[in-house]
């Protein structure tokens, strides 16, 4: 009886509401905010003290867990407290070595602290922890702004072995050991960045250049600089690096580049003829530049004035006036139409000397010529209509100019020797250029809208390089002429380079990238 | 009741003032190279010496003697009177550089010379250049060219005419370029007239060059020269004129070549330009390899005068503050703020303002925050009134609307600034707000609220600020001072106007601030600290907008400390960094701390300015108004120097601006007894901070050979530095007096007699306030301290005790 009064009556709807009630106490035990939500809840209501004290206590305590340190230090920041956030982060750091994640920020927190020493060290040790590209480029750009050298070329080199391969940073580091004197090194180097991504920078190339000729390398020299040209037909870097080549201890190798590189009638062919005279070829310059001439279309003023000068160097002012007169007398500086002058006096041509005389003292303002090789009947002595009503220059004057032209004997023999030197470039140039054709040529690249880079500057100092020139003997030889053909690029660049005269045309080109901070 | 003293102006008299030829030939003529010509000239003209070489001898035993000797009026000589040259003419290309305060003089150069005393004119090379006459009347021209310039013909023509006329030149980067063919025989003639020569050689594989002449002090100023040397132009020396200071040899089979890379000379100065400044690209820094204060100071003649200088006063380095109004109504989340929804301005004025009453304070109010129809509060009306009302603060504005980009109101448009209104995107809105717009929308009426909020720029992505009503100009400048105005208590002037976003003011803005009466500053955000490591990036002390001037702020704003207010939010407690930075080994700016109303909002920046206030507050500094800086530099371009002889100079026009500086100042001193006009100086990294009275003009400065033993006469007195601005000093028998307005206790120090004492009496009207006793040392350095405020003038006088 007893029993059965004790007995209680299980029903299955009683074990239900006991489980469930059960469940939701273990639920909202299990769902009370622990110390770090409640450190959380708090900072986010504004109670940041009561959170720092929180935290404080906690970590007293022994709690050394990552998250809580990581709030506690977000905490000391967030209130202004540098020196107990450095503990705090110097702490976390110091007890997970292996992290570099916490390493990296440990580094930006002394760069936010203006501490520059532990800065760049813990940036090193992040590297030497786990490799970051960002975290290279960052601390070599750092000793790099420093101008720690012998640090920046260590940390280059460290880098460099644990897969760093950022070219601008790579060339510096072939600069560093070239100026340490490692020629092969720096070589090897610049090598290897122009076989996997191209040296870009002029200066680059003419370095690598420059190290290949110290190393009796010539062909290979001569390998990379027809490369660059192809790959970016631009008359103003491929007369730069022929004329660098020209400097060099293989003068020949600019004969072999501009020969290859040139197409007939073009600027980099006409290098062909300018070396030629600095290895003292003239006939065979003379010869080169005679059907050069056939072949030229419209010229700029500096090929103008490179041709004159090219044909006075060989000793036949007649071709340089036939030049003059085809590309148009309005293209030449005074300097290069007085020294035409001279040199048809000295060749006893007064009545052609008088002409280009005239031209100077403005007389008789000339007008480009309608090109003679566009001039189907020049060739054959036939006047053009255009060219016999034309006013300018006497009619008399350029009839006996091109009689004493039209009566060459060697013509013929001329012609087939320009066409052989010509042609088989022109073969190698369209074996190699399967698929379209290179660019045409005078696409000069706009340095004016690049900002104000070191990159920048160089180019610009490149543009200004190309105005004075030389260091060797060979070409202090031809010293004038390189410099007319230095400074003729130089214009034509200019000119295409200029940003609008108006800035309200477009600002952006107008107004150059502010170095610096933000303005607020 | 302290008497003025009133200088005799400086006549014809003057001109004919004497100097010895002592002091001339032993070295004191101080580097004036004309007097020494003259005295020279005068001494050949003697005419018992009867050979140039008798009186060699004569001079060399004359200059034997006054070595060993204190300086003698053995033979005295004329001297004539002239300006000192002051103006710099600076050509930049605004086809490359944009206006002339983007340029590479203004940016890089214009700081220096100022230091050096010299003011800048802008031509832009585009526009007719001055005739040579007409800039014979500048010390020199500097130029820095790197981009292709339109008509270097032009440009080479006219150096070539102006170097000809014998006006210094200072050259960094090219001359002219490109420079055309033809034009070489020009450009050797410029490079000949600095000593140097033309050569047509550049040098761009740079492996094998190595630097032959290295002038620590002129070259690795900021950054060594690299070791990969950057491509040079090569350029020869010309004779022996040429002081080379960095050069460079590249060795060729043919033979060495060597090129000057920094040089100066009698006739200015070459700097190759990638040896100018360093820039690094991935990290956008720059740093200065040249040294720009020593280049430019021999560039530009090294003949010592006093140099105008917008940073001391009375002998202390200035302290000024001021506050630009944004966030003015924004809600502080500062513990025990942010429950009360306090605002930011609030928090200011209680933390900060209020609680420092010696540190004066000036506060842009923007007209607009305080508008309720444009979108701004009520509330800030009482807050402004509650901030203008305390003495130290000053009344300044922050505009009326809040302009962020000035130049798109230069040329206004209603039309155009309507349209970026509309193209703008709205604001993130609540869903209790979204409900109460389509509430107010089913009831056919229009949310006022929401009306404006269109036209209140949340930031800098619409060109100001409150655009509710179109932009004028005359309401931005007049009206927003007006609402300042109305805010403080009777009387109390708005003093400045603080320019609001980009801080590029046009002409005519700023010119109606001037016919406000108001000074003017923002913009140039200095800073020289860690992470903006060097000179370049302190600014010079004004911007010329047409025939205006805008003057920068002397520090920047806690903006540029916290990545555009992205935090850390305590950045700006690197402010101490640029403090100390531009304080040695040279001070280039007062010390200003220049903050936004936002600052009230964080923890952290609350507690970065509260520590720098409490930082300066004990430091010893002199707490200026910010409009009391603005007027100071504004005069710097006014100010007047001529020399009177090899050791004097009159300054006149100095109004606001109290002090001058001698710089390499060791073994000079100040000449009290030939000096007029002068308080009294105080030595600062080897300059001698002259302060000059205001109430007197012009103003004599003499200087004299430092005498280590010299005794002051009892009772006299010369000011070494002080926390109160003084003014009408007057010296009698035995002690002198001053008037004197300052913030905090009167902290002063005064050469005088070892060991004399003094009773120390401020008075008010006639009316005593206190005394204090005061004695001088054994080094006759007597400090004395007056606790009490100055914000009214009062005047002080030191009497004697035993007279």
């Amino acid at each position: 009886m007893i029993t059965d009064r004790l007995r209680v009556p299980v029903r299955p709807d009683r074990i239900i509401m006991v489980t469930v009630f059960a469940c939701s106490i273990a639920a909202g035990w299990a769902m009370l905010p622990g110390e770090n939500e409640r450190v959380a809840m708090l900072e986010q209501d504004g109670h940041s003290r009561e959170a720092l004290t929180i935290l404080e206590q906690q970590v007293t305590g022994g709690d050394r867990r990552y998250r809580t340190l990581h709030q506690l230090l977000a905490l000391y920041e967030n209130q202004g407290n540098i020196a107990k956030a450095r503990s705090v982060i110097e702490a976390m750091s110091a007890e997970r070595p292996r992290d570099a994640t916490l390493k990296r920020r440990l580094a930006q927190f002394y760069k936010n602290n203006d501490n520059d020493a532990e800065y760049i060290a813990t940036l090193q040790d992040v590297i030497e922890l786990r490799y970051s590209e960002s975290a290279c480029r960052e601390l070599i750009a750092w000793l790099r702004f420093e101008g720690n050298s012998r640090a920046e070329q260590t940390a280059l080199q460290r880098c460099r072995q644990k897969g760093y391969r950022r070219a601008d940073d790579l060339s510096r580091l072939a600069e560093f050991i070239a100026a340490d004197g490692d020629v092969a090194q720096a070589a090897g180097l610049l090598k290897s960045i122009d076989d996997l991504k191209r040296l870009k920078a002029l200066r680059e190339r003419f370095q690598l250049l420059s190290l290949l000729a110290d190393l009796d390398q010539p062909k290979e020299a001569e390998r990379r600089a027809l490369r660059w040209i192809r790959a970016n037909r631009d008359d103003a870097t491929a007369v730069n690096l022929i004329d660098h080549l020209a400097r060099s201890k293989y003068p020949e190798s600019a004969y072999e580049v501009a020969k290859d590189a040139g197409i007939p009638g073009d600027g980099i062919s006409l290098t062909v003829a300018e070396r030629l005279v600095e290895r003292s070829q003239n006939g065979a310059a003379l010869l080169y530049l005679r059907g050069w001439l056939d072949k030229a279309k419209a010229a700029d003023a500096d090929i103008a004035i490179r041709f004159v000068d090219a044909a006075l160097r060989v000793g036949d002012p007649r071709l340089g006036l036939q030049g003059a007169r085809q590309f148009g007398f309005v293209l030449l500086p005074q300097k290069s139409l007085e020294k035409l002058a001279d040199a048809l006096d000295a060749a006893q041509a007064a009545g052609e000397a008088s002409e280009v005389r005239a031209v100077i003292a403005g007389v008789a303002p000339p007008l480009p010529e309608v090109s003679l090789a566009a001039e189907p009947g020049a060739a054959n002595g036939q006047p053009d209509a255009a060219a016999a009503n034309s006013k300018q220059p006497p009619a008399g004057a350029a009839s006996r100019v091109r009689s004493v032209l039209l009566v060459d004997p060697l013509e013929g023999w001329r012609r087939s020797l320009f066409q052989t030197m010509t042609t088989d470039a022109q073969h190698r140039v369209n074996v190699q250029f399967v698929g379209p054709r290179p660019p045409p040529l005078h696409t000069v690249r706009h340095f004016g809208s690049r900002g104000h880079g070191r990159e920048v500057r160089s180019e610009h100092q490149n543009i200004n390089a190309k105005l004075l020139k030389k260091t060797s003997r060979v070409l202090q030889r031809t010293r004038k002429i390189s410099a007319l053909r230095a400074k003729r690029p130089s214009v034509k660049q200019a000119t295409q380079s200029l940003p609008p005269a108006d800035p309200q045309v477009s600002p952006a080109a107008a107004k150059p990238k502010i170095i610096g901070k933000p303005k607020p | 009741m302290a008497t003025r003293t009133v200088a005799k102006p400086v006549s014809q008299r003057s001109a004919g003032r004497r100097a010895s030829v002592g002091a001339a030939v032993n070295g004191s003529c101080l580097n004036v190279t004309k007097p020494c010509r003259v005295l020279v000239a005068r001494l050949l003209a003697i005419p018992f010496l009867a050979t140039r070489f008798l009186t060699t001898m004569v001079l060399v035993l004359v200059a034997g003697l006054t070595l060993a000797s204190p300086p003698a009026s053995a033979i005295d000589v004329e001297f004539s009177t002239r300006p000192v040259k002051r103006d710099i003419l600076a050509l930049f290309d605004s086809r490359s550089e944009g206006r002339q305060n983007n340029s590479r003089i203004h940016r890089f150069v214009e700081m220096p010379l100022n230091w050096l005393g010299l003011k800048v004119t802008f031509i832009d090379v585009n526009a007719p250049l001055p005739p040579v006459s007409e800039v014979q009347s500048y010390r020199g021209v500097v130029t820095w060219f790197n981009e292709p310039l339109k008509d270097p013909r032009k440009i080479l023509t006219w150096l070539d005419n102006v170097t000809a006329a014998g006006v210094r030149y200072a050259c960094l980067g090219e001359i002219a370029p490109p420079e055309p063919p033809g034009s070489e025989p020009a450009v050797s003639r410029i490079l000949n007239r600095l000593g140097l020569a033309y050569n047509d050689q550049y040098v761009s594989v740079t492996h094998k060059a190595k630097i032959s002449v290295l002038d620590k002090e002129m070259a690795g100023f900021e950054r060594p020269v690299d070791k990969a040397l950057p491509e040079f132009r090569v350029v020869q020396t010309s004779g022996t004129a040429a002081k080379i200071h960095l050069a460079a040899t590249v060795t060729e089979a043919e033979g060495d070549i060597s090129s000057v890379l920094i040089s100066t000379s009698a006739a200015g100065g070459y700097a190759a330009d990638a040896f100018t400044i360093y820039y690094d690209t991935p990290i956008d820094k720059a740093r200065w390899v040249l040294n720009p204060f020593a280049f430019f100071k021999q560039a530009f003649g090294e003949d010592r005068f006093p140099v105008p200088d917008v940073t001391t006063l009375a002998g202390r380095r200035m302290y000024f503050s001021h506050i630009d109004g944004d966030g003015w109504n924004n809600i502080s989340e500062i513990e025990g703020y942010r429950e009360t929804q306090t605002s930011a301005a609030e928090v200011i004025a209680r933390e900060v303002i209020e609680p420092n009453p010696d540190m004066p304070v000036s506060v842009g109010l923007i007209g607009g925050d305080a508008v309720p129809a444009l979108g701004g509060l009520e509330s800030a009306r009482v807050i402004a009134a509650r901030i203008f009302a305390l003495p130290q603060v000053e009344v300044a504005s922050h505009t009326y609307t809040h302009p962020f980009t000035w130049g798109f109101y230069e040329n206004y448009s209603r039309a155009a600034e309507q349209r970026l209104i509309d193209s703008a995107g709205y604001p993130v809105l609540s869903v209790m707000d979204r409900m109460r717009q389509m509430l107010y929308r089913v009831a056919g009426k229009i949310d006022e609220a929401d009306a404006q909020l269109r036209y209140v720029a949340g930031g800098s992505e619409l060109p100001r600020g409150y655009m509710k009503e179109p932009f004028d100009l005359t309401q931005e400048v007049k009206r927003a001072l007006e609402i300042s105005e109305s805010l403080a208590p009777a009387g109390k002037k708005a003093g400045i106007y603080l320019w609001s976003g980009d801080a590029e003011a046009f002409e005519s803005v700023i010119k109606l601030t001037r016919d406000a009466g108001v000074r003017n500053m923002n913009g140039g955000d200095s800073r020289f600290d860690a992470e903006f490591p060097s000179v370049y990036y302190v600014p010079p002390i004004s911007r010329t907008v047409g025939a205006q001037r805008q003057i920068y702020a002397a520090n920047s704003n806690e903006n540029t400390y916290t990545n555009n207010w992205h935090g850390p939010f305590y950045g700006q407690l690197l402010l101490s960094e640029t403090v100390k930075n531009t304080e040695l080994p040279r001070r280039l700016k007062p010390i200003n701390l220049y903050y936004h109303m936002y600052s009230g909002e964080k923890p952290g920046s609350l507690l970065a300015i509260k520590s720098f206030v409490a930082q300066e507050r004990a430091a010893q500094v002199i707490p200026v108004k910010a409009s009391d800086y603005a007027a100071i530099a504004d005069d710097f371009f006014v100010t007047d120097i001529n020399q009177v002889d090899a050791t004097s100079w009159a300054i006149s026009h100095h109004g606001n601006l109290q002090t001058v500086r001698i710089d390499e100042a060791a073994g000079i001193d100040l000449d009290d007894s030939k000096s007029t006009g002068v308080l009294g100086a105080t030595r600062h990294a080897g300059s001698l901070y002259v302060a000059l009275d205001p109430a007197i003009e012009p103003v004599l400065i003499t200087i004299r050979q430092q005498d280590a033993g010299r005794v002051f006469d009892k009772g006299s007195a010369r000011l070494i530095d002080s926390r109160w601005q003084i003014q009408g000093l007057h010296r009698d028998a035995c002690g002198f007096s001053f008037d004197a307005h300052g913030y905090g206790s009167g902290d002063m120090t005064w050469q005088t007699s070892a060991g004399q004492s003094f009773e120390v009496q401020a008075s008010r009207n006639g009316i005593p306030v206190t005394t204090v006793e005061a004695t001088a040392d054994a080094a006759g350095v007597v400090a004395a301290s007056i606790k009490t405020d100055a914000q009214n003038p009062l005047q002080v006088r030191f009497t004697c005790n035993d007279h």
